[in-house]
C-alpha cells in the first residue's frame, strides 16, 4: 500500500473536499466567531468590541437558562436514545415476521418536515387541548396533568422527549446493523455454553457494539446542540425564553432582536461546548477500550 | 461495467465544475434597470409574504391596477419571501447592493437601514406631491431622520380591541365605551368569565409581537412623552408610570382574562377562539377585518381600551398610527429611468385609486382621501371608524415601533411575561432598561 | 428457539412501539383532510367530511412540478459532486499511509468537526461567499449543500472502508492496478452499502433543508419544496390545512424512496457505522 500513497496522490484526492470545506463550513465560521466579538446589526459596519459579548453572555441569566435546558435534554436523549434504541434494535434484530414493515415505520418520523412536528405534538402536549391532558383526564389521572410544555419547567423534558421520537427510528437502523455484524458462530457459541440473554447481552453484544454505540453516541451529542426547529415549533423557546436551548437563543439573539454579534458569540459557545462533550466523550470510551 | 464507473462520475465532475465556472463567470450583475419582454421597466417591490395574492391581496390588487395602468412603460414585481426571511435577506442585500427598488421594513429596524445609508431619501418626492404629503397627513413623520425622508409608511394601523357583542349581551355586560374605565374593564372581564368564554384571546408562542392591544395601554401611561427621553439614556424604562402600566396588565391577569394555555397557542390560534365566539374580545388591527367579517358579522364592535384613572396622562388618544415603512432603496436614484418609475409607483400607491382598493380590501391606507369609505357590510371596518370619529389625537408611532429591535424584543418579552406571571412589573422593566444598556 | 410465549410478547412490544411512534404520523394524514378552521378548533377528531380540498388548494398555489424539478436537480448535482469529492478524501485518509500519524488524526478530525455546527451560524457567511464567487441561483445552494454534508460523509466512509482489508490493495496492486484502477474497480464496487446510505440521509436533509433555501434563492422559479409552507403562513393569516397537505405531497417522493432504499441503509450501516 505504502508505494501508493504517494504526497501528490494524497494532496490531490484530498484537496478538492478541504477546499469546498474550508471555503464553506470553516471560514463561515472564522467569520462568525470575528463578528462574536463585534456590535452588529447586521445591517452597516460592525463596530469592533473584544470581548464584551463573551463578558454579557456569561452574565446573562438567559443564556445560563437555555444552557440549563440544553443540558437536560442533552442527559435525557442521551440516556434514552441511547439505550432505548438499542433495545428496540435488540428487539427489531429477532428472527420475526414485519419487522421490515415495522423499522421502515419507525423511521418515519425522520421525514416529516419540522413545521408539522410542531403543529402534531402541540396537539399531544398542550396542557389544555392535548390529547395527553384529555386522555389524562378521562382515566381519572387528575394528578397527573401537567403543563407539559407552556409551563415554566417541563418543556425542556417534553423537547427531549420529541427528540427522541424524531431520531429514534434513525439510530435503531444504526443498530440493528451493528447486531448483524455480530458473528452468528459467536451467538452460537455463548448459547452452548449456557449464557443467559441478560449475559450474552452484557459480555457478548454490547462489548462487540462498541464502535458502533460511539458512533451513535457522537450523532447524539452533536445532533442535541442543533435541536432546533422542535423548540421553535412546540414552544417558540417560551414563555419568556424559559423552554430557549442555546441554539434557539442564539438564533432569537441574531434575528428577532437584531443583536448579530451578542448572538453569533452564543453561537460560538453552543459549536465549542459540543466540541468539548464530543471529545471528551471520545477520550474517555477510547482509554476503555485500550 | 466498472469502467463505466469511473466514466460516469467523471463527467459528472466535469461538467459541475463547467457549469460552475460559467456561472461565476457571468456573476456581476449591472445596477441598470431590467425590462420585461415588451420594454417595461421592471421595478422590483421588496414583500414580507410569500404569496402576496392570498397573504397580502390589498397590496396584490394595487400593484396589479398599477402594472395594468402602465402596460408596457413600467412593471412592478413582488419579491416575495416570508417576514422572517424577508428581513434576513433585506439585510444580507443591503450589504452586496442588490436590494429591490422599494422594499417593506421591519418598524425597528428601519432607522437602522437609515444610518447605514442604503436609503433614499423621499423628500424630494413629498415635495414634487404635495397632495400625496396633505393626503399622508403627517403620517410620514415617523420615518424621518437627520439623513431625510427615509421611509414612507406602508399602511395605517388602526389598532384596539375588538369584541363580540353576541357574547357580551350573553353574559349581560354592557358594551365599553370611549368612558370605560380600568376597574371597569376588570369588572367585565370577571363577568364574561362567568359566562364560560375567554374574556380576551391571546397567543405568546411565535407571536410575542401580537400585543396591539397594549400600545394603547403604554401610550396612555405617557410612551410618547417619555420616550424620547428614555432613549437618551436620561431616563429610565422603569418609571413610575410605566409601572402602573405594567401593574395595569399583571391585573388582567389575576382576572383570569386570557386562554389558560396562551403559552402554546400562536397568535392565529387566538383569533380563531375569537371567530368562533369562544372569546369575547380580541386585539388586533384593521388586516383582520374582513375575516372578522365573515365570521362574526354585524356583532363585531371596537374599543380603544380602558381609560386609567391612576395617572395624569392624557387618556383621549386613539391608536391610528403608520404601520412599519417602506423605503426606496438608495441605488435607486443612480439611474433615472428606474426613479420615475419608482416615483410613479409611489404616486399610485398613495393615490386615490390606490386608497379606494385599500378600503375595498378593509384595510386603511396611510392616506387619506374625501370620499373615500367603507361600505355596509365591511362591519368590522365600519366598527373601527365609527370609534375613530370621536376626532382624538394619535401618537406619531405605535409605542412598540418606537424602539430598536432589541428593546422592542424586551418589551413583548416583558409583556407577555407579566400577562403569564413570569415577571412581576419592575422585573419586565429592568429587563428593556438592561437590554437598551447592551444594545449601547 | 424462542418460546412461543416469548414470541407473542415480543410482537405485541413491537406493535406498540411502532404505533406509538407512528402514531403521530398517521394523525396528520388525518388532518390534511380536515378544513383549517376544523384543524384549529377541534384538532383531535375526526374531519366531518372527507374532503380534498386542501390538496387542491395546495396545488394551486404550489408549482409542484417547479419545486420537485428544482428539488431533484439540487439533489442530484450535490450528490454526485459531494459523493466524488468525499469518497476521494475519505480513500486517503482511510487506506494511505501517512509518515506522521497525528497529521491523519487531525485532518480526520478537522474533517468531523462540522458537525457540531448549527447551520444558521453558516446562513450569512455563506451568503457572503457565494456572492464573492458571484454564485447564484441553484447553484448557491448545492456547494454548501455538499459542505455541510462532508463532516457526516467522512463519518460513515472512512469507518466503512478502515473495515475493508488491507490485503485487497495489496492483492490488486500485485495484479498490476494503478490506484485509479483500485479506487474505482476494486473498492468502489464494494461501497455500494454505505453509499446507499449516504445518498438517502443527504437525500432527505436536502429535500427537507429550509434555512439556506429561504434565504440563497432568490427566483422563485428556483423555489424548492421545503419552501412550501411559507407559502400558507403570512403575517396575520395561516391556513394549516394547506400546510399539512403540501407537507403530504412533499414526503410522498421521500417515504417511496426511503422505502427503495431501506434495505441498503442497513447493509451500509453494517460496515459504515459499526467498524469505524
Amino acid at each position: 500500500m505504502y508505494w501508493l500513497s504517494k504526497n501528490r496522490y494524497k494532496a490531490g484526492l484530498l484537496l478538492p473536499t478541504l477546499l469546498i470545506y474550508s471555503t464553506f463550513i470553516i471560514l463561515p465560521i472564522a467569520i462568525a466567531i470575528y463578528y462574536s466579538l463585534t456590535k452588529y446589526s447586521g445591517i452597516g459596519q460592525p463596530r469592533f468590541t473584544g470581548m464584551k459579548n463573551y463578558i454579557r453572555l456569561f452574565q446573562d441569566p438567559l443564556f445560563w437558562t437555555s444552557f440549563k435546558n440544553t443540558m437536560i435534554i442533552f442527559v435525557l436523549a442521551f440516556v434514552l436514545l441511547l439505550t432505548l434504541s438499542f433495545f428496540i434494535a435488540l428487539l427489531l434484530n429477532q428472527k420475526l415476521k414485519a419487522v421490515d414493515f415495522s423499522k421502515a415505520l419507525i423511521f418515519s418520523p425522520a421525514i416529516i418536515a419540522p413545521i408539522i412536528v410542531g403543529i402534531i405534538w402541540v396537539y399531544i402536549l398542550d396542557p389544555n387541548i392535548g390529547i395527553l391532558n384529555n386522555i389524562l383526564d378521562a382515566i381519572g389521572a387528575d394528578a397527573l396533568k401537567l403543563k407539559w410544555i407552556g409551563g415554566k419547567s417541563l418543556s425542556p423534558y417534553s423537547i427531549a422527549i420529541i427528540y427522541f421520537w424524531q431520531q429514534l427510528g434513525y439510530l435503531v437502523t444504526i443498530f440493528i446493523a451493528g447486531l448483524k455484524m455480530i458473528p452468528g458462530d459467536v451467538l452460537e457459541a455463548v448459547k452452548i455454553d449456557g449464557a443467559s440473554a441478560v449475559q450474552e447481552i452484557r459480555y457478548v453484544t454490547i462489548p462487540m457494539m462498541r464502535t458502533t454505540i460511539s458512533t451513535v453516541a457522537v450523532l447524539i451529542i452533536t445532533g442535541v446542540f442543533k435541536v432546533f426547529e422542535i423548540v421553535q415549533q412546540t414552544t417558540g423557546g417560551g414563555p419568556n425564553h424559559l423552554s430557549e436551548t442555546l441554539v434557539t437563543y442564539s438564533y432569537s439573539q441574531t434575528f428577532a432582536s437584531g443583536d448579530y454579534g451578542y448572538g453569533m458569540s452564543l453561537a460560538t459557545v453552543t459549536f465549542i461546548l459540543s466540541l468539548i462533550i464530543t471529545a471528551v466523550y471520545t477520550t474517555l470510551t477510547r482509554e476503555k477500550e485500550e | 461495467m466498472k469502467s463505466k464507473y469511473v466514466k460516469r462520475i467523471l463527467s459528472a465532475v466535469i461538467a459541475s465544475a463547467l457549469s460552475m465556472g460559467l456561472i461565476a463567470g457571468c456573476g456581476s450583475k449591472s445596477q441598470e434597470a431590467e425590462k420585461d419582454e415588451s420594454g417595461a421597466t421592471v421595478i422590483k417591490l421588496g414583500i414580507h409574504v410569500a404569496n402576496p395574492k392570498e397573504q397580502e391581496p390589498v397590496t396584490n390588487s394595487i400593484v396589479e391596477a398599477f402594472n395594468k395602468a402602465n402596460e408596457g412603460k413600467y412593471k412592478v414585481e413582488f419579491e416575495a419571501a416570508d417576514t422572517e426571511t424577508h428581513s434576513k435577506n433585506m439585510k444580507l442585500k443591503a450589504e452586496d447592493g442588490t436590494l429591490p427598488q422599494i422594499f417593506w421594513i421591519e418598524g425597528s429596524e428601519a432607522s437602522e437601514y437609515s444610518e447605514a445609508g442604503v436609503l433614499m431619501d423621499l423628500t424630494e418626492f413629498l415635495e414634487e406631491n404635495s397632495d400625496i404629503k396633505t393626503a399622508l397627513d403627517g403620517m410620514e413623520e415617523a420615518f424621518k431622520d437627520d439623513d431625510g425622508q427615509y421611509g414612507l409608511p406602508y399602511q395605517c394601523n388602526v389598532q384596539g380591541i375588538f369584541y363580540n357583542k353576541e357574547l357580551f349581551d350573553n353574559a349581560n355586560v354592557d358594551y365599553p365605551t370611549d368612558e370605560t374605565t380600568y376597574e371597569e374593564f376588570i369588572d367585565m372581564i370577571k363577568k364574561l368569565k362567568d359566562s364560560g368564554v375567554t374574556p380576551l384571546a391571546i397567543g405568546s408562542k411565535n407571536s410575542a409581537y401580537a400585543m396591539w392591544e397594549f400600545n394603547e395601554f403604554l401610550e396612555r401611561y405617557g410612551w410618547g412623552d417619555a420616550i424620547a427621553q428614555i432613549l437618551d439614556g436620561k431616563e429610565k424604562y422603569n418609571n413610575k408610570e410605566f409601572l402602573k402600566c405594567f401593574e395595569a396588565l399583571q391585573g388582567l391577569k389575576e382576572a383570569q382574562a386570557f386562554p389558560e394555555n396562551m403559552a402554546t397557542i400562536e397568535y392565529f390560534d387566538a383569533k380563531q377562539l375569537f371567530d368562533e365566539g369562544k372569546a369575547a374580545m380580541f386585539g388586533t388591527g384593521q388586516w383582520d377585518c374582513a375575516e372578522f367579517d365573515e365570521n362574526i358579522g354585524d356583532k363585531i364592535g371596537f374599543w380603544w381600551g380602558p381609560r386609567f384613572t391612576d395617572t395624569d396622562q392624557n387618556q383621549d388618544v386613539v391608536m391610528k398610527v403608520p404601520s412599519a415603512p417602506i423605503g426606496v432603496s438608495a441605488a435607486t436614484a443612480e439611474d433615472e429611468e428606474l426613479k420615475e418609475g419608482v416615483y410613479e409607483f409611489l404616486k399610485f400607491y398613495y393615490g386615490e385609486e390606490a386608497a379606494k382598493i385599500s378600503y375595498e380590501g378593509s384595510i386603511f391606507p396611510a392616506t387619506n382621501y374625501e370620499g373615500v369609505a367603507a361600505s355596509d357590510t365591511q362591519y368590522s371596518m365600519n366598527a373601527m371608524l365609527a370609534a375613530l370619529s370621536n376626532g382624538w389625537d394619535s401618537p406619531k408611532a405605535a409605542p412598540d415601533l418606537t424602539v430598536p429591535s432589541s428593546v422592542q424584543e424586551a418589551l413583548y418579552d416583558g409583556i407577555f411575561g407579566v400577562l403569564q406571571g413570569n415577571y412581576e412589573p419592575a422585573e419586565a422593566l429592568d429587563n428593556m432598561d438592561a437590554t437598551a444598556a447592551n444594545s449601547q | 428457539m424462542l418460546s412461543k410465549r416469548k414470541r407473542a410478547g415480543m410482537y405485541v412490544l413491537i406493535a406498540i412501539i411502532t404505533a406509538l411512534v407512528v402514531f403521530p404520523f398517521i394523525w396528520m394524514l388525518v388532518l390534511s383532510f380536515k378544513t383549517n378552521s376544523e384543524i384549529l378548533s377541534s384538532p383531535l377528531s375526526l374531519p366531518e367530511v372527507f374532503n380534498l380540498d386542501n390538496y387542491k388548494h395546495a396545488l394551486g398555489i404550489l408549482n409542484f412540478p417547479r419545486l420537485y424539478a428544482n428539488t431533484f436537480f439540487v439533489c442530484i448535482v450535490s450528490l454526485v459532486v459531494e459523493l466524488v469529492i468525499t469518497y476521494f478524501s475519505s480513500f486517503v485518509l482511510a487506506r494511505m499511509e501517512f509518515k506522521n500519524k497525528k497529521i491523519k488524526k487531525m485532518l480526520y478530525g478537522f474533517l468531523i468537526l462540522g458537525l457540531s455546527v448549527s447551520p444558521f451560524i453558516l446562513l450569512f457567511p455563506v451568503y457572503k461567499i457565494n456572492v464573492f464567487f458571484g454564485l447564484r441561483g441553484k447553484l448557491a445552494l448545492i456547494l454548501p449543500y455538499v459542505a455541510t454534508s462532508i463532516s457526516f460523509n467522512t463519518l460513515l466512509l472512512v469507518g466503512y472502508l478502515k473495515a475493508l482489508p488491507s490485503e485487497i490493495d495489496e492483492a490488486a496492486i500485485i495484479d498490476g492496478c494503478n490506484i485509479w484502477d483500485l479506487m474505482f474497480r476494486i473498492i468502489l464496487p464494494m461501497t455500494k452499502p454505505v453509499i446507499a446510505t449516504i445518498v438517502i440521509f443527504n437525500v432527505l436533509y436536502i429535500w427537507n433543508e429550509f434555512p439556506f433555501a429561504s434565504v440563497m434563492l432568490r427566483e422563485a422559479s428556483d423555489y424548492t419544496l421545503s419552501m412550501g409552507a411559507s407559502f400558507f403562513k403570512g403575517t396575520y393569516t395561516v391556513d394549516y390545512g394547506g400546510i399539512v397537505a403540501s407537507s403530504v405531497m412533499i414526503i410522498i417522493p421521500e417515504l417511496i424512496f426511503y422505502g427503495l432504499f431501506q434495505k441498503n441503509i442497513v447493509e451500509g450501516m453494517t460496515a459504515g457505522a459499526v467498524k469505524g
